[in-house]
């Protein structure tokens, strides 16, 4: 019995139903993938650019992909990396530490049309924003997606151990900053 | 593998209080974003695969099935042959012989003496060679009594051509702006005059 996903991936591979199957896959996937960049990125414009990409990148590479592991974690994996990069190149152009892309970024936080210092939910935001990439996305993932360890493990290449160690950094930081706040 | 309440129980024991607070994500996306976003993305996902073959495939679907290696033959061993030609020895560089520096500056030196000795000769000739103390027990009326008639009178042509209508200038106006004291001057003061002015002459004839 076929997932919709590996019918998803037989249907793109034939010229047929390449596009059909392309459309579909965005649909379901989209959403997803752009809060989970978003909350890397931070800015609306940003992470359109970042899904992009990423899903351009599914365009490209969904022809070889192999079957043993789930689209799921793949598409993750590419949205993961996209961001990651697009997170260096900001680094690049701004020659800053890590401590003033934190701060830049908690800055974005507060930029939102809507942010409200009072409410827990951009509290929550703003504490996320002080954590180191790496830990980021493993709270954001396993916080937000609800991303079991192994499938994490499948996207961000680190073992299950390194993982649960890092969500627990995560976590206890995110809830210090935001009592302290 | 783990459930959605497994890691809602993993975190109760980690934070009891981030349980607490509301997933819910504040930010906010434009509105219909995600509507158009599958179409867009099909769009732009054929623009990126875009391949000078699948141009081609479009104009000249024949010219993507001929084979594109060249038709031409080399001479054999052409490109062993332009290797060995690379590998060669660099030519030696041979250095210009370098002038000798003490040449230039001993040449330097003889110009500059040069230079400093014409120096001496033409521009320091001494004031001393003028003898002021001969010009000066000169007896000059003697002197011009020595000298020809003809030569004066060939002298004072020569000066009165020389200094030419502004003598004559200068004349005029001497005449002019003695014209009235002549005219205040009695005639007894005059025949005064020409008397002292006649027995001075005497006097000098005499002598």
């Amino acid at each position: 019995m076929l997932t919709d996903d590996q019918q998803l991936v037989i249907q793109f591979k034939s010229t047929a139903t390449k596009d059909a199957a392309y459309t579909t896959l965005v649909k379901k996937y989209q959403e997803k993938l752009y809060w989970h960049i978003r909350r890397m990125v931070v800015e609306h414009e940003d992470a359109n650019d970042v899904l992009q990409n990423t899903f351009i990148k599914v365009w490209k590479g969904l022809d070889n992909f192999r079957e043993d592991s789930q689209l799921y974690t793949w598409l993750y994996r590419i949205a993961t990396n996209e961001s990651l990069s697009f997170l260096e190149q900001l680094k690049k152009k701004s020659a800053v530490q890590f401590d003033e892309i934190a701060g830049d970024f908690g800055n974005k936080v507060k930029a939102d049309a809507h942010f409200d210092a009072n409410k827990l939910e951009w509290k929550l935001q703003l504490a996320i924003q002080q954590l180191p990439e790496k830990q980021k996305l493993v709270f954001n993932l396993r916080y937000f997606d609800e991303m079991p360890y192994e499938e994490m493990s499948a996207v961000l290449d680190t073992s299950v151990g390194a993982l649960k160690a890092s969500y627990h950094h995560a976590a206890k930081k995110i809830e210090e900053f935001i009592i302290n706040s | 593998m783990e459930t959605k309440v497994d890691i809602i129980a993993e975190l109760k024991e980690v934070s009891p209080f981030l349980l607490e607070i509301s997933k819910s994500i504040p930010q906010s996306v434009p509105n219909g974003y995600f509507d158009s976003f599958s179409s867009e993305m099909l769009k732009l996902a054929k623009e990126s695969s875009f391949t000078l073959e699948s141009e081609l495939e479009s104009i000249a679907p024949l010219l993507n099935q001929i084979s594109k290696k060249p038709v031409q033959h080399l001479p054999e061993g052409y490109f062993a042959d332009f290797a060995i030609q690379s590998n060669k020895e660099p030519a030696k560089v041979v250095q210009m012989r370098l002038v000798r520096k003490w040449v230039s500056y001993a040449s330097a030196a003889v110009i500059a003496g040069i230079l400093i000795t014409a120096g001496f000769v033409f521009n320091s000739k001494p004031i001393s060679s003028f003898d002021f103390d001969y010009y000066s027990r000169i007896d000059i009326p003697a002197a011009l009594n020595q000298v020809p008639e003809d030569e004066l009178q060939n002298y004072l042509n020569t000066t009165a051509s020389l200094s030419g209508n502004d003598q004559l200038i200068i004349s005029d106006e001497l005449e002019n702006s003695n014209q009235g004291n002549f005219q205040q001057i009695s005639d007894e003061e005059l025949k005064e005059y020409l008397k002292e002015v006649g027995s001075e002459a005497a006097k000098r004839k005499e002598s």
